[in-house]
């Protein structure tokens, strides 16, 4: 196990944040309440922000590959001296008989207390032990005793000896309390676009639009750009550029295989030719978690910052969902589709692949989500351990390498609500490959060298607009008068491969590839049927599921961005909505472009 | 004469095959399904398909057996490959199934198919061609003939057939299509693949429902091909499913996890009430995969409580949601003391990671 080192200006940190009361994060008369994302510093533990919405909070997890990290530490003021009970709030990720994998110990002033905790099955609060502390400034460490994804999403500590709520809405209403959080934010910004999240979709979106003189927010909640392309996903970008090359090549990848670490290069050309736009006001770490709207018009996303907490409110006339699952559309009530409709609603039937393309009857089956990871070959012969948690998935599944395939869904499972139990579930799977694999003498010397902790999702909700691109606008290859998106890619849509053969492990799919000439997709398609001033670009687009598996790739989905930041200016321009660029003001939406295709930036 | 054209005139001059016995027909290279061929009496009843790529038509022929139900249907048909304008005909007799998926090929004895290089097939060529024309989605699928070569691309051999030096085999075939292809005999794997897949299948299956009934219904249920017992389970009236209840649940333990579910979608509500049914499904319970229990769970509205009941010893054996799913069936229901007593007890298993969740049901339950 490592130990974590005091870093140099460490006391200077204590002393300026005590003063500023940003350390503590809820410092009310019944406790002390210190948010693990908010630790001031993380040491090996990242910030994983994907499951707010449904734990209720980012948390830092122990993402060491096998190997114990760093500690994370932080420090608070204790003002009344005496006996501390001490709880976290955790849990254990790979519940059944065996030793939870992600175990770890509080160590306050230095001195680890007794339990070890990421014992309990849901997210709750563990108790760890108690501390005797006197008044003044005090510390506290998460000591990971594994290396296999402990997490921590808050310490408590109290003089009572209840714990706090643990779940839902009566931990919600506590936590608030804690901090004695005012309804609204604390600060609000006023834009012409406000643009949820940071894909491809989202860049082009905020380039297009600031491109044509937007002042345009664009939130994000990681600290680099590019989704599923970032190099902290690492899928690499697929489709045409259609009349969008431009800007999409400020964005793209190379076509290296998915998980390379080359991911990197590309990453840093996206960086830093977004952060080129003066307009383009970046809030990198920032994740939304409201939209309200009045009379069909959304007034504002809420953000709060993943790491401070920090709140603020993004007022603008327009915005656009890029958040992939359609959150901001979600929460301001617009209409939505999730799960794969019946093959007769839209008429999306393929003989030849029957119930595996597209069902009699709806479902929740929906392509799944993937966690990629790299290994290389090194000098020496290393071990990576088996464990029973990872075993009982990867079954007797070898691999040195994973890849699109690596992919997971199930039938009771739904992709945002259960999205941290598909990338758990795709961990032991990753796990227990390689540990299989690993086992054989060919394979001594590969090492694990990184796994993405962020799941790679391709599907989730769909938000409705006045078009729903479908299988036959495919096969029909329609020329919209509003075609502002255009692919040649195959329709391709996963299933499951244990559906055919149960001896296949569940976290295996396969592709079928419809084949098909150019298609093209309706601005129609972009803006929501019922939230007037809402654009919607990336896989939540209005589509059906089958319609969704063509132009789910990133270029394409780039394409839907740059095309809605063009339209967002011209209804800045003309003061409408979306709809009425269609109905009122299309010409002029594809002949600016056409033409932007020319601008020199 | 031009020699494409003594070729062509070779091949109009072959008698059609129409009326012919299958018995008379060679034994199959490969056929998937030996039972139906074994069975199978050549019929009058079949009908016309069209070869673009020649502008020839060719009989495809139903097979019954002697009860007089239909089993295939097959093509003894005569076909020119050429390259260049230059033709060398090629017999084969294809095979289908009722539901126009290719089955097998057979070969004249004195016919053998040939590469361009005169070498006749080896049994690893059939094999390749065998697999090839086993995949409808081959790459031939959406290429014309033009489209199989790397215009730039050098040919590791010049080949030459009667004479004349035929270009672009092998060394020039695009990498792609080499490795799916008999090496020597893309012409002929293309050809061939094309009257398989060109409009030969897709007419038989058209024709399936004018020959559907109940015998076949049963044949296809009882069939041991799962494309057939697809078919089958989608054209099942309400009745049918009293009616093969017995064979259905057979399938429902024997099948792979999509037959499963997809009979559980298709089941008519009344019958998941019957005692067939009830103890026929949820017996299985532990046996079948997470999806199909998933299902199960879904179908405890309409199978009633006391098949709910039945799962209790069970609830170990539930992902999170699905036990969130079973216990939400007893959300607005009085939960009668001997179902308490078991929720009790399996919110105390410490082997069940998710037992804190019945632990929770059972607290907003509590009067």
């Amino acid at each position: 196990m490592k130990n974590g080192t005091m870093k140099n200006g460490y006391q200077y940190w204590i002393i300026l944040l005590l003063l500023c009361g940003s350390a503590l994060r809820g410092m009310a008369q019944e406790g002390i309440l210190l948010e693990a994302e908010s630790f001031l510093f993380p040491g090996g533990w990242v910030v994983d922000p994907q499951f707010v919405q449904q734990m209720g909070s980012p948390y830092l997890m122990a993402h060491g590959l096998g190997q114990p990290v760093d500690h994370a530490k932080t420090a608070f003021q204790i003002d009344e001296a005496g006996v501390y009970h001490v709880w976290a709030r955790t849990k254990d990720w790979a519940p059944g008989s065996w030793d939870p994998p992600g175990q770890f110990l509080i160590q306050v002033n230095g001195t680890a207390l007794p339990d070890t905790l990421g014992r309990t099955p849901g997210w709750d609060w563990e108790y760890a032990g108690k501390a005797k502390l006197a008044s003044g400034e005090a510390t506290l460490e998460l000591v990971d005793l594994t290396g296999f994804n402990g997490r921590c999403d808050a310490v408590f500590l109290s003089r009572g000896e209840a714990p706090p709520p643990g779940y839902g809405k009566k931990l919600a209403q506590w936590r608030r309390q804690m901090h004695q959080e005012p309804m609204a934010p604390e600060t609000e910004q006023s834009f012409d676009l406000v643009v949820t999240g940071g894909g491809i979709a989202g860049c082009a979106a905020a380039i297009g639009a600031a491109e044509q003189g937007l002042k345009v927010a664009l939130i994000h909640d990681r600290p680099l750009l590019g989704g599923n392309a970032s190099s902290e996903i690492r899928v690499h970008t697929l489709g045409i550029y259609g009349k969008f090359e431009r800007i999409l090549r400020l964005l793209d990848t190379e076509h290296y295989p998915n998980g390379s670490a080359k991911a990197k290069i590309d990453q840093e050309k996206r960086d830093q030719n977004v952060k080129a736009y003066k307009n383009i006001h970046l809030f990198l770490n920032w994740r939304a978690y409201d939209a309200v709207s009045e009379d069909s018009t959304i007034q504002y996303v809420d953000a709060r910052h993943t790491a401070t907490n920090e709140r603020m409110r993004f007022r603008a006339p327009l915005f656009t969902d890029a958040t992939g699952d359609g959150w901001i559309g979600y929460w301001a009530g617009a209409e939505y589709s999730y799960g794969r409709e019946s093959v007769h609603q839209y008429g999306e039937e393929w003989d030849e692949w029957g119930e595996l393309w597209s069902p009699e009857e709806a479902d929740n089956f929906v392509m799944g989500s993937s966690i990629l990871w790299q290994t290389h070959e090194g000098k020496e012969a290393t071990d990576f351990p088996q464990r029973s948690w990872a075993k009982a998935v990867a079954r007797a599944h070898e691999a040195t390498a994973g890849e699109w395939y690596w992919e997971f869904s199930r039938n009771d499972l739904h992709q945002i609500e259960d999205g941290e139990e598909i990338r758990d579930h795709l961990l032991k799977a990753i796990f227990g490959s390689f540990a299989n694999a690993k086992a054989l003498p060919e394979n001594s010397h590969y090492q694990m060298t990184w796994v993405s902790y962020l799941l790679g999702k391709r599907e989730s909700r769909r938000l409705l607009g006045d078009h729903i691109f479908t299988f036959q606008d495919v096969t029909d290859h329609t020329p919209f008068p509003d075609s502002v998106v255009m692919e040649d890619r195959a329709v391709d849509v996963h299933y499951q491969r244990n559906l055919k053969d149960e001896e296949v492990p569940d976290f295996l799919s396969e592709a079928l590839f419809y084949r098909t000439d150019r298609y093209y997709i309706p601005y129609r398609s972009l803006y929501s049927r019922n939230i007037d001033n809402l654009f919607m670009a990336g896989r939540c687009f209005s589509c059906s599921h089958i319609g969704l598996g063509g132009p789910r790739v990133m270029r394409t989905t780039g394409q839907m961005g740059a095309a809605v930041g063009h339209a967002a200016a011209l209804c800045i321009k003309h003061d409408v909505q979306p709809r009425a660029i269609y109905t009122d003001h299309l010409e002029e939406l594809m002949n600016l472009i056409e033409d932007q295709q020319w601008i020199r930036p | 004469m031009d020699k494409a054209l003594i070729l062509v005139v070779l091949y109009l001059m072959v008698p059609a095959t129409a009326n012919r016995s299958v018995r008379s027909l060679p034994e199959p290279v490969f056929m998937t399904m030996p039972e139906a061929f074994e069975a199978a009496r050549s019929t009058n009843e079949g009908f016309f398909v069209f070869d673009p790529q020649h502008d020839l038509e060719h009989r495809v022929q139903l097979c019954r057996d002697a009860k007089g139900a239909p089993l295939l249907y097959y093509a003894d048909l005569q076909t020119p490959v050429c390259i260049d304008g230059i033709c060398k005909p090629v017999r084969i007799a294809l095979y289908w199934n009722l539901l126009g998926a290719y089955i097998g090929y057979g070969l004249h004895d004195d016919e053998p198919l040939t590469k361009y290089d005169h070498d006749l097939f080896v049994a690893a060529d059939h094999e390749k061609l065998h697999e090839l024309l086993l995949n409808k989605n081959a790459v031939f699928r959406r290429k014309k003939l033009s489209d199989l070569f790397d215009p730039t691309a050098k040919p590791e051999k010049q080949v030459t057939y009667k004479g004349e030096e035929v270009d672009a085999v092998s060394g020039a075939t695009k990498k792609a299509i080499k490795d799916a292809v008999v090496e020597g005999a893309l012409y002929s794997c293309y050809t061939i693949w094309k009257l398989v897949h060109g409009t030969a299948d897709d007419s038989i299956k058209v024709k399936l429902p004018e020959l559907w009934d109940d015998a076949l219904a049963r044949d296809f249920l009882y069939a041991g091909r799962t494309d057939y017992q697809f078919y089958a389970l989608k054209q099942l009236s309400d009745a049918d499913f009293d009616r093969y209840a017995p064979r259905l649940l057979q399938l429902f333990t024997q099948s792979s996890p999509l037959f499963r579910t997809t009979l559980l979608k298709r089941l008519p509500e009344r019958h998941w009430r019957t005692e067939v049914w009830k103890n026929g499904l949820y017996r299985n319970f532990e046996q079948v995969d997470l999806n199909t229990r998933t299902l199960l769970i879904n179908g405890l509205e309409k199978a009633g409580e006391e098949v709910a009941a039945r799962l209790l010893p069970d609830l170990n054996l539930m992902s999170k949601n699905q036990l969130k799913a079973y216990l939400a069936f007893w959300e607005d229901r009085e939960l009668k003391p001997h179902i308490r007593n078991q929720l009790i007890d399996a919110s105390q298993d410490e082997h069940y990671a998710y037992a804190y969740l019945i632990g929770r049901f059972l607290e907003s339950k509590a009067p």
